[in-house]
């Protein structure tokens, strides 16, 4: 009896070991690292370093206009992408929920943006707001097309939250329409049958039974707003005028630009305990509204 | 029993493979990073190594795109001479900081690299093999290039590569078709010229304002004090000596940047390097702030181009219009590196041999920082040379400016031209920059 559950402990741990010895060496070492790192001064190159204790971090919370720019930018991102992208998605999917041949076609257009390079996504939007607005301009003659949308700040923003939400509402969808179908039949004919809507069925029955969904696509976009970096790293570049400068990216330039490796590991930790709180609000209410089936 | 003992010893064997790959992975990911990155590595490799037995690897750091057929020749040639050896050269333009030093702290230091002069390859010297000594080799190069080498106690830490030139270039086309004769060398002849030139519907300006780079590089004309030079400007305001409220020019800074977007293109914050570079060249734009180094991609959106260098105006005075010049890339020796002496004679090789002088003057178009007499590619350089003879340039501040220079005033430049700063914060934000 003892020996079986010996095997069955040995068992499991055969499985679970290799991810582990993944997670231990990509993450979890990464991460005391970058704690050890940030008590120090240190230009990232030279093989010396300053301890200067909490220096690092009392410089982010007095001195650092850019870096509190970069929390209200990603905020503000999250805040509108996570709302846009889940409403979108969550759309498509109750109308792409049927099992009929154009719903799959589709699913497919929605989803080919998800599955695209970054680089060449940006050289798409990089064509429809250059020649692209302008020949729309020369035939419409709406000023709309003539503003400077990837030179004014505001309009910047509004093109990265915008192109962000092409890209990723694919994924999303999918989510949701996994949800979707997985919702038992006999619960929406009872429905029917009892007499409600079209309306009524989705906000009484198929929304309660796909919080487990929307929890996770809300949990996923919002790591994804947090985590913003690539887009701007590629696209904006953080500009026009620092205005499109999110956390990932000024903790990008801080270490490898301005080479204060130490202050870009601290602005890191400081940004890792503000998204741990986040998240862990959200799960909760969430959470709390999820409904067994 | 058997089949679970097989089983378990399989899952082993399977566990024992993915640690295997996990252990190999150090190489493939630092390949898998410059691939993303756009960069090449080009492995040249010859035929007589293959012969001869054990096989030495020198790794070779390149943070340039520029004449890559001409080095590869050169370093074919390197191998051919030195039978066994194999140069791997990684060539990086973009992102080539982050890429060296990633490759640094990950232990993979390459036995020869470049980097930015100044600023950026000091941090980079404890790694480096002192030159001072090595005088035949040091005797090869112009001194003032030398110097660009030296860090704070005169030590000779890096080599010169060539020189680069930078300020306005302007197309000799549109200039004769707006009737401007005479080249602007004050703020006020500039802004003449700009007019003469909206008059018959050209567009003077193509600033590249969405490049942070162009912005930073830009200012520093007007900061330069030509008694002082390049060092002693950034010795004075580094030390407070200097403020940016008492530069006498810096306020044209300004009068220079509201020019650019009166007379540039509709949205000037979304021209990027290449766009103003492709107006230029396709007479779509009179001028535009860059250098020398740009001539391989003005010549391969136009090689018909009529382009010449413009003496950055920056005041009332014409003897006050420089072009900024520097060796500002700047070749280290690993001195930890297994094959030092072998190292050492690369960076030799390509930095003051004919081959390597074929690289550099044919393949990128610069003037090399070595002594030579060769006739060089580039019409900008040529340009620029003349200048140089007759003393109208000016070091360059922004490589020994303060770390992070250009990315951090860049984007208040910006401001300024999207009007939501003014010039007396961005003044203020200059002043703060250089005081912390």
């Amino acid at each position: 009896m003892k020996n079986k559950k010996v095997t069955e402990f040995l068992i499991f741990a055969l499985f679970v070991f290799p991810a582990v010895i993944f997670v231990i060496f990509s993450t979890d070492i990464p991460f005391l690292m970058n704690l050890y790192y940030s008590f120090f001064d240190w230009n990232g190159v030279g093989k010396s370093m300053t301890f200067v204790g909490f220096d690092n971090f009392i410089k982010i919370f007095t001195a650092d206009t850019l870096f509190w720019k970069g929390v209200k930018f990603t905020l503000k991102f999250a805040v509108f992408y996570v709302v846009i992208v889940n409403i979108i998605a969550l759309a498509i999917a109750l109308v792409l929920s049927k099992e009929k041949k154009s719903a799959s076609v589709g699913r497919a257009f929605y989803y080919i943006p998800y599955i695209i390079s970054l680089t060449a996504i940006s050289l798409i939007w990089k064509f429809i707001i250059g020649p692209g607005f302008e020949s729309l301009y020369n035939i419409t003659g709406w000023e709309i097309f003539n503003w400077s949308w990837l030179g004014t700040g505001k309009l910047a923003f509004v093109v990265v939250v915008v192109m962000t939400v092409w890209q990723n509402v694919g994924f999303y969808m999918v989510n949701y329409i996994a949800g979707i179908i997985a919702v038992p039949k006999e619960l929406m004919e009872a429905a029917q049958i009892d007499g409600a809507n079209k309306v009524q069925t989705i906000t009484r029955i198929t929304i309660p039974m796909i919080m487990p969904s929307i929890s996770i696509c809300l949990l996923t976009s919002l790591t994804f707003a947090f985590k913003l970096f690539d887009v701007i790293m590629v696209f904006t570049k953080g500009g026009p005028a620092n205005s499109t400068v999110s956390v990932a990216y000024n903790i990008y330039k801080e270490a490898f630009v301005n080479s204060n490796y130490g202050l870009a590991t601290a602005k890191s930790l400081v940004f890792v305990v503000f998204v741990l709180i986040i998240t862990a609000i959200q799960m909760k209410v969430t959470k709390s509204k999820e409904v067994e089936s | 029993m058997v089949k679970k003992t097989v089983a378990v010893l399989m899952s082993v064997a399977m566990a024992g493979t993915l640690l295997a790959g996990c252990g190999g992975s150090s190489a493939a990911s630092s390949s898998a990073a410059s691939a993303t990155s756009g960069s090449s590595s080009a492995e040249a490799s010859s035929e007589g190594t293959a012969a001869s037995g054990e096989e030495v690897v020198l790794k070779v750091f390149d943070a340039h795109a520029y004449g890559l057929d001409q080095y590869a020749e050169m370093a074919a040639k390197f191998e051919e001479e030195h039978p066994g050896v194999k140069i791997q050269v990684q060539h990086a333009a973009n992102d080539n900081t982050t890429l060296l030093q990633s490759r640094v702290n990950s232990g993979d230091i390459p036995d020869v690299f470049d980097i930015e002069s100044g600023t950026a390859a000091q941090a980079y010297y404890e790694y480096a093999y002192d030159w001072t000594n090595d005088t035949e080799v040091l005797k090869l190069f112009n001194e003032d290039a030398v110097n660009t080498g030296k860090d704070a106690d005169g030590k000779v830490m890096s080599l010169p590569w060539t020189y680069e030139n930078m300020g306005l270039i302007y197309n000799k086309d549109l200039f004769a078709k707006a009737g401007i004769t005479e080249l602007p060398q004050t703020m006020d002849e500039l802004e003449a010229a700009c007019e003469k030139m909206k008059a018959v519907g050209i567009t003077a300006f193509a600033l590249s304002a969405k490049e942070t780079w162009v912005l930073g590089q830009l200012a520093t004309h007007f900061m330069m004090d030509k008694s002082l030079d390049a060092a002693g400007v950034v010795e004075a305001l580094k030390s407070g000596k200097l403020t940016f409220k008492d530069m006498p020019n810096f306020q044209n800074l300004f009068r220079f940047l509201d020019l650019a977007v009166k007379y540039g293109p509709d949205k000037p914050l979304e021209v990027d390097w290449e766009t103003c570079e492709n107006m230029l060249a396709n007479n779509e734009a009179a001028i535009i702030h860059m250098g020398d180094w740009c001539q391989s991609t003005l010549d391969s959106f136009n090689p018909d181009a009529n382009l010449a260098f413009l003496p950055c105006p920056v005041s009332d005075k014409a003897e006050d219009a420089t072009l900024l010049s520097s060796c500002n890339w700047t070749y280290i020796v690993n001195k930890d590196s297994k094959n030092l002496e072998l190292a050492k004679e690369y960076a030799e090789y390509i930095l003051s041999s004919d081959m390597g002088q074929y690289w550099m003057c044919d393949g990128v178009g610069a003037v090399p920082a070595v002594k030579t007499d060769k006739e060089v590619q580039g019409r900008l350089a040529n340009d620029a040379k003349t200048y140089v003879t007759e003393g109208k340039t000016n070091g360059w501040i922004h490589t020994i400016a303060p770390t992070g220079y250009a990315d951090s005033m860049g984007p208040i430049l910006q401001a300024y031209m999207t009007g939501d700063m003014t010039a007396e914060e961005v003044t203020t934000e200059f002043q703060n920059f250089w005081a912390s």
